[in-house]
């Protein structure tokens, strides 16, 4: 036998005598795997069943999907309508949307068994798991791609049917949606128009009516408020109260495991009932029936998750909209900009430096990485001091902020203190620091994102890094033996400056507060209150597109804060759930219930204003009317129910 | 237990019975689908296609007609497991050839008998495996019987996947050395 091949083909292709033999004396002794695996086959035979029942339900009532255009205006529409001279066959030829991922080629590329996420879908679904899920719909994918059909009819003077192809690229921070709309006047003519839209992250949406040969900026267009991009808008429109909705059957909609939800809400003074499908694995709602005064059913069609190919990027946008004049002079499309301070040749000496100070290289990050199996989001707020780590099922979250390092169990309930030093987080961890080792093989985009591909030799197996040559931060491993490869760490989804995807100390202490958690002797968790807008900042400049964050303005913040503080509080009494959170420089935290209109909107202060007691006060119109008004320049963020 | 104690228990308590059967036949899957897609397939498609035999046989098996559970399980196995190779081999660009057509296939006792040779190596190397002694018989067996990776491997022996994939390597070196002169 001359080499290791030999054997090992050997051991892969034994006679059946061995082959039973080996089956027998070295049994697969992981169990948690093994019963991993039946649970799946157990959930699989169930929803065998169910899929029939699933296929009558869609038979017997033949909904037209809709709800993503929650509020579309009827100013947009009509500017879209006035249209001009034709210019469809240009757009529709650089329309990536429209040309590259027609419904019936992205009907057949998603299948029901492709994986969208690693999310883990428990046996049983309860409605925390699906306000969860939703809430961070946006972290359970990469990109999403979906034809749609929207039957919106309100109380608008027309009934609107929109059909369409949205796609978001997390990576990217992109939305991309190309629409035709059929308006229907009552009683009379049919009037069209089809547009085009591109957002960025929080900038401004740029429409190109099909007929119109000039591009403008659409205040008014609700894509990337749509619940697909800003997910947690139909969680906290939707989801609560919790007790306005029940859990329905598991079914399989367009290839993929759905949970159904009924629920009611109120509009307008008026009694709305909706029916929702659920994607179980990302909580993008693939159905949605609403019933009442104001009638709405979207469908999904069709859907293709974590493929970003063909989707048009920030800077083929840029060249896109040269085809075009701009509607008004003085839009700025720096931020349409991919700029990388990258070399054209990538020495060690530049890559080392460059993941060397991986930690100065971005304002705020958010990452989930599938490390091969286990899920590990970390995430970074340079501005405010915020580092966190927790991995899935781990029960445990680690926490930074303001030097101070906190370890919160989340299913025994604890809270202790670890030292500041070791904490995994996006970080150097000295795998360059060899130069022999290491060489730079190539240059490929990963997620959208430019990356130096390097190999590191090891002595039983080699290492191939995918590193992000804007930040540093690796993005992909391999790990590599004779026989091919045998570990990967692999980044899903990654975001930079969205405040959103982390954690504040705010959420942190109030998930505390509220859940009841022991918290280590001699530990003050008062840290977590700081001046979260002071707080340590050790950001460089970064050369990573910079979304649109406005700082509060100071006169604006406080004026509110004290009209908050000047409501008429009393004991808690509403059971409602809060929607929203806001904090003052002072580091009051104001927990909001936003519905509406004022009448369904509460606030609850901390600290309470009323002694042993919690407090809350209804919103005042005034008070409601300042914060919405306001909106942009306040730091209000969602609040995302993690726990 | 036996199939025919199977088969009762699964007309009497499906859900006992079912998992009897996962229990009783979960490796023999295993081994199936890894050889047959081990060259072309993840980790994660070896386990989804596990997944698939098993939902299938639960769903097809006929209680009343007592068989050979092995043989049933068997086939389906490989059926599944062909097909699945199919699907990757598709999405990889490669075409399926008439050897991959018979890829699945175990050599039958009968036919390894004609080559006593061949046969007396491979239990000789299975002896030198077991001589290895433990955690580096398991590691070996683990690693290129069942295609599992070192992090899994790493959970199974109680090191880490740094340490498995050292004393793999280290593992072979000793089995080459062993075996040195064997022809195969």
């Amino acid at each position: 036998m001359k080499n290791r091949k030999d054997i090992i083909d050997l051991i892969q292709n034994t006679d059946e005598e061995v082959f039973d033999k080996l089956v027998k004396d070295y049994p697969q002794s992981d169990k948690k795997k093994a019963d991993r695996l039946f649970r799946q086959i157990e959930r699989r035979v169930d929803n065998d069943g169910l899929n029939a029942d699933a296929a009558e339900v869609s038979g017997v009532e033949r909904y037209r999907p809709q709800f993503f255009r929650r509020a579309v205006s009827i100013a947009a529409c009509a500017a879209v309508v006035a249209a001009g001279a034709g210019t469809a066959y240009t757009l529709r030829k650089n329309a990536p949307s429209a040309e590259k991922s027609p419904a019936t080629e992205i009907t057949e590329e998603a299948p029901s068994d492709m994986a969208a996420s690693a999310v883990t879908v428990p046996e049983t679904i309860d409605k925390g798991y699906i306000i969860n899920l939703c809430s961070n719909a946006r972290s359970n994918y990469s990109a999403l791609s979906i034809s749609y059909t929207n039957d919106n009819s309100t109380d608008h003077p027309s009934d609107h049917i929109y059909t369409g192809t949205l796609q978001i690229d997390n990576t990217a921070d992109t939305f991309w949606a190309q629409e035709d709309v059929d308006i229907l006047w009552k009683g009379s003519s049919t009037k069209k128009y089809s547009g085009f839209f591109f957002a960025c992250g929080n900038n401004k949406v740029f429409r190109i009516a099909e007929d119109e040969e000039k591009y403008r900026v659409d205040n008014n267009y609700p894509g990337p408020d749509s619940m697909f991009y800003r997910p947690e808008k139909w969680v906290s429109d939707w989801l609560s109260p919790v007790e306005n909705w029940d859990i329905g059957d598991k079914l399989t909609y367009i290839g993929r495991d759905c949970i159904a939800i009924h629920g009611k809400r109120r509009i307008d003074n008026y009694d709305i009932s909706f029916t929702a499908f659920i994607d179980t694995e990302t909580g993008i709602p693939l159905h949605f029936s609403q019933k009442g005064q104001y009638t709405n059913l979207f469908e999904v069609n069709s859907i293709t998750y974590n493929d970003n190919s063909g989707f048009m990027t920030k800077s083929e946008f840029k060249e896109f909209l040269k085809n075009y004049e701009p509607a008004e002079d003085g839009y700025d499309l720096s931020f349409l900009d991919e700029s990388s301070d990258a070399p054209e040749e990538i020495s060690q000496e530049w890559l080392y430096e460059r993941c060397r100070n991986v930690e100065n290289n971005f304002t705020r990050c958010f990452m989930k990485t599938d490390e091969n199996g286990l899920i590990v989001e970390k995430a970074t707020d340079n501005q405010k001091g915020v580092k966190y780590y927790t991995t899935e099922n781990s029960g445990r979250i680690e926490y930074v902020f303001g030097g101070k390092r906190i370890s919160v169990f989340t299913e025994t309930k604890e809270v202790i203190e670890n030292p500041v030093e070791n904490m995994k987080s996006i970080r150097y961890d000295g795998f360059l620091d060899d130069l022999s080792k290491w060489s730079v093989i190539g240059r490929e985009r990963y997620l959208g994102r430019d990356c130096a591909v390097v190999r590191i030799s090891g002595e039983a197996s080699d290492t191939q890094r995918y590193i992000d040559l804007e930040t540093g931060i690796t993005l992909r491993i391999g790990v590599y033996d004779a026989e091919g490869i045998d570990y990967t760490v692999e980044t899903l989804n990654i975001y930079f400056n969205d405040p959103t995807m982390i954690y504040d100390p705010v959420d942190m202490i109030y998930m505390i507060e509220q859940g009841g958690y022991t918290v280590e002797d001699g530990l003050d968790l008062n840290f977590l209150r700081g001046n979260t807008t002071t707080a340590t900042t050790t950001t460089a400049e970064t050369t990573t597109e910079t979304a649109a964050t406005t700082e509060p303005s100071d006169e604006q913040s406080s004026d509110i804060f004290a009209m908050l503080d000047a409501l008429n509080y009393h004991a808690i009494s509403c059971d409602g759930l809060p929607t929203h959170k806001l904090t003052a420089p002072s580091g009051t935290y104001y927990a909001l219930h936003l519905g509406e209109t004022a009448a369904d909107s509460y606030v609850w202060r901390r600290p309470s204003l009323i002694a042993d007691a919690d407090n809350e006060a209804p919103l005042t119109e005034e008070v409601f009317s300042a914060i919405r008004e306001n909106w942009n320049s306040l730091d209000i963020v969602k609040l995302n129910y993690k726990d | 237990m036996t199939d025919s104690d199977i088969l009762r228990l699964i007309t009497e308590s499906p859900p006992k019975g079912h998992r009897a059967l996962f229990d009783e036949y979960y490796n023999y899957v295993c081994a199936i689908a890894a050889r047959v897609l081990r060259d072309i397939g993840s980790p994660e498609d070896i386990d989804e296609c596990v997944i698939d035999v098993f939902s299938d046989v639960i769903l097809r098996l006929d209680p009343d007609r007592p068989e050979s559970l092995k043989a049933y399980i068997g086939s389906a196995a490989k059926n599944k497991a062909i097909s699945r190779r199919r699907s990757l081999l598709a999405k990889s660009g490669r075409r399926l050839d008439m050897d991959e057509q018979g890829f699945a296939a175990i050599p039958s006792g009968e036919n390894i008998a004609g080559n006593a040779e061949n046969k007396a190596v491979s239990e000789l190397l299975m002896k030198e495996i077991a001589a290895l002694g433990e955690p580096d018989s398991t590691i070996i067996i683990q690693r290129y019987f069942y295609s599992r990776k070192s992090a899994e491997i790493s959970s199974i022996v109680g090191i880490s996947p740094a340490a498995v994939r050292l004393r793999c390597s280290r593992a072979l070196k000793k089995l080459r050395n062993a075996l040195k002169g064997e022809i195969l």
